[in-house]
C-alpha cells in the first residue's frame, strides 16, 4: 500500500496555476525526487503536502488517512516530517534544545511543566544519537547562530528525522552546501532505514541521480515526466526543458 | 544519561538565590516600615510582571491587556469583601484567582485569533473593555466598583491572623517565591521550551507536530492566573482599587517594567518592578510632578545603553564573574 497517494491536486495564486491536476504515489521506501525549473511550483506542492496552504482540489492521502483537510501538526503525528528550504531553526535556543524540541513534538512529553527539559533521558538519548549522525554532539551548547552554514543545514534535516518520519519531505537539501558537504548529506539520505519513504525536491542533478529511485519532472504545475533516472536523463522533453536547444539543434 | 555540572558550577549557579533570598527574608529586621511597603508591592508587581514576560519574552505573544487580568482578580476579590461579606480568605482569593483565569480563557480565544502587532491591538482593546465595565458609575455595576472614583475598605486577608505590614510583607513573599520558582520549572520544562520554540519559529514548531495555538492559549490562561495571584495580593495590601490600576495606562507601565527589566528573563521582570516603583516612590517624595519625565529618561537610557535590559547584563557579568571563578579553581 502507497504511503502517499495524491489525486488531481489543483493550487492556484490569483489567476496563476501552480499545480495543475497533480496526481502520483509514493511506495513505502522509496526514494524519490522532484524536479523541475524554477517557479514550477516545487515548494508549493510540499507546502500542500505539508499542510501549509490548503489545496484548491484534489485529495491527498497518507498511510490510512486522508489529510486533504488535517491540520500540519496532526500530519506530523501520522508519520509526516519535512525540512525547509531556507534553515528554519530557533536562533536563540541552544542546539540541544533545538532537537529535543523536535523529538518531543511528536511524544506526550511536550505537555510536561514540572521537570527539566533536559532531564527526560529517552529523549536526550535520542538527541545524542541524531547529533552523533552528523557528528554534533559536541557542539550541543552552542546557540545556532554560532554554528557554520552546513552545520546548521545538517541540524535543519535532523530535526526533520527526529520524529522519526514514515514520509520525510526534504525541500532542496542540499541548497548551499559545499560538494563534501553534499557527500555526507547523501550518506546520510543513505543511511536511512527503509521504513522511512524520502521525497526531495532538488536543483542539484548530483544529488538526485545518486539517491533517487525515481525522478518526477514538475513544469508549469504539471507533473510531466517521470521514471528511473536514466530514463528522465534519456527522455527528450525533460532535456528540452532543462537545456532547450535539444529542438533547435535537431531542426537544424 | 544526564548532563553533568561541576560542582563550582553548580555553587555560582545558586548563590545568587541564596543571597538574594537571606535578604529579602531578614529585610524587615533592620529597614523601616515605608520601605517594607514598598518591597510588598515591588514583590506584588514583580510576580505580575514575571506572568506577563511569560507572554512576552518566552512565548513572543505581545499581550497589552495584562493590568486587565490583574484588575478583574483585584476588583473581584475587593467587591466580594467588600459589598457581599465574604471575607474568608480561603473564598474570596480562589474567586478573584478563577476569574482572572476565566477571563483569560476567554480573552484568549478571541486575541489569539490574530498573531504580532495585531494580536496587541485586540489584547489591548480588550484590556480596555474592562476598564470601560469598572470605570462605569451607572446602575448596579457602578454602585459596587465605585466608578471611575474606585472603592477601598479591603482589609488584609482574613486568615485567623492580624496582619502587620512586615507580616504581610512575608505573606506577600511566600506566594512571590512559590509562584516564582512555578513560574521558573514551567519554563525551563519541556511545555515551557516549547513555548520559546514558538517565539522563535511557530512555522518549524507547527512542522514539528506541536499544535502552537493550543500552546498559546495555555499561556495565556498561566499568566494569567498568575497575574490573578498579584490582584488579590495587592487589593489586600493597597486597600483601594480604582479604573487607572486596570486600563491602558497600568499595561503601559507593566511594559516598561518588562522591557527595563530585561523580556525573557523572568527574574528581571522583578528588577524592572523594583525600578519603576523604587524610583517612582522615591521621586514622589521629592518631586512628585516630575515622575513622568524620570521615568521617560529611565526608559531611554535603558534603551540606548542597557538594550535587552538590566538582567540581561546582569547575568552577562555574573556569567563572567563564574567562568572566572570557576577556572582559578
Amino acid at each position: 500500500m502507497e504511503v502517499l497517494k495524491v489525486e488531481n491536486l489543483m493550487q492556484s495564486y490569483g489567476g496563476l496555476q501552480v499545480l495543475f491536476d497533480v496526481s502520483f504515489s509514493l511506495e513505502p521506501g522509496e526514494r524519490v525526487a522532484l524536479i523541475g525549473p524554477n517557479g514550477a511550483g516545487k515548494t508549493t506542492l510540499l507546502n500542500v503536502l505539508t499542510g501549509f496552504i490548503p489545496s484548491a482540489a484534489g485529495r491527498i492521502h497518507l498511510l490510512d488517512y486522508d489529510i486533504t483537510k488535517m491540520p500540519s501538526h496532526k500530519r506530523v503525528s501520522l508519520g509526516l516530517a519535512r525540512s525547509f528550504q531556507l534553515n528554519t531553526l530557533f536562533p536563540h535556543l541552544n542546539l540541544l534544545i533545538n532537537v529535543l524540541l523536535a523529538i518531543q513534538g511528536v511524544q506526550t512529553t511536550r505537555y510536561r511543566w514540572i521537570r527539566p527539559i533536559t532531564t527526560y533521558s529517552g529523549n536526550l538519548t535520542m538527541a545524542k544519537e541524531l547529533l552523533e549522525l552528523v557528528g554534533l554532539w559536541e557542539e550541543r551548547d552552542s546557540p545556532i547562530n554560532a554554528l557554520s552554514y552546513g552545520q546548521q543545514r545538517q541540524v535543519e534535516i535532523i530535526l526533520a528525522l527526529a520524529s522519526k518520519p514514515r514520509l520525510l519531505l526534504l525541500d532542496e537539501p542540499s541548497a548551499g552546501l559545499t560538494s563534501g558537504e553534499t557527500s555526507n548529506l547523501i550518506d546520510m539520505i543513505r543511511s536511512l532505514t527503509r521504513d522511512t519513504t524520502v521525497f526531495f525536491c532538488a536543483h542539484d542533478l548530483d544529488l538526485v541521480f545518486s539517491l533517487a529511485d525515481r525522478v518526477m519532472v514538475l513544469y508549469y504545475g504539471k507533473i510531466i515526466a517521470q521514471g528511473t533516472p536514466e530514463e528522465i536523463q534519456d527522455d527528450s522533453s525533460v532535456r528540452e526543458i532543462y537545456l532547450g536547444i535539444e529542438k533547435e539543434s535537431i531542426d537544424a | 544519561m544526564t548532563i553533568h555540572r561541576g560542582k563550582k558550577e553548580r555553587l555560582f549557579r545558586f548563590a545568587p538565590y541564596v543571597i538574594i533570598g537571606l535578604f529579602l527574608v531578614t529585610l524587615p529586621t533592620y529597614a523601616g516600615v515605608a520601605f517594607v511597603s514598598l518591597l510588598t508591592k515591588i514583590l506584588i508587581f514583580g510576580l505580575l510582571v514575571m506572568a506577563l514576560d511569560l507572554l512576552v519574552g518566552y512565548t513572543g505573544l505581545w499581550a497589552f491587556g495584562h493590568a486587565a487580568l490583574f484588575g478583574v482578580a483585584a476588583y473581584t476579590t475587593g467587591i466580594l469583601i467588600v459589598h457581599y461579606d465574604i471575607t474568608s480568605f480561603w473564598l474570596s482569593a480562589p474567586a478573584g484567582i478563577l476569574m482572572a483565569v476565566f477571563a483569560a480563557c476567554v480573552f484568549g480565544v478571541i486575541a489569539l485569533r490574530a498573531s504580532a502587532i495585531y494580536f496587541l491591538l485586540i489584547t489591548l482593546a480588550l484590556g480596555q473593555l474592562v476598564f470601560e465595565i469598572v470605570n462605569t458609575s451607572l446602575g448596579r455595576l457602578g454602585e459596587l466598583t465605585g466608578g471611575s472614583d474606585g472603592f477601598g475598605g479591603v482589609p488584609y486577608p482574613e486568615l485567623g491572623l492580624s496582619f502587620s505590614t512586615t507580616s504581610y510583607y512575608y505573606f506577600v513573599l511566600a506566594f512571590f517565591i512559590v509562584c516564582g520558582f512555578l513560574l521558573f520549572f514551567i519554563l525551563n520544562s519541556p511545555f515551557g521550551h516549547s513555548l520559546q520554540g514558538i517565539r522563535e519559529n511557530e512555522t518549524r514548531m507547527r512542522c514539528l507536530g506541536y499544535n502552537t495555538w493550543l500552546f498559546k492559549y495555555i499561556a495565556f490562561i498561566i499568566a494569567g492566573l498568575f497575574a490573578g495571584v498579584a490582584g488579590v495580593l495587592y487589593v489586600h495590601f493597597n486597600g483601594f482599587i480604582s479604573p487607572e490600576g486596570v486600563g491602558f495606562g497600568a499595561s503601559g507601565l507593566l511594559w516598561l517594567m518588562l522591557i527595563i527589566g530585561g523580556r525573557g528573563t523572568l527574574w528581571g521582570a522583578v528588577i524592572g518592578s523594583a525600578v519603576i516603583l523604587g524610583l517612582q516612590y522615591y521621586s514622589g517624595v521629592f518631586t512628585p510632578e516630575r515622575w513622568p519625565l524620570i521615568m521617560g529618561a529611565c526608559m531611554v537610557a535603558v534603551i540606548m545603553f542597557y538594550r535587552g535590559g538590566i538582567m540581561l547584563h546582569v547575568t552577562n557579568l555574573w556569567k563572567k564573574a563564574s567562568s572566572y571563578g570557576s577556572a582559578k579553581s
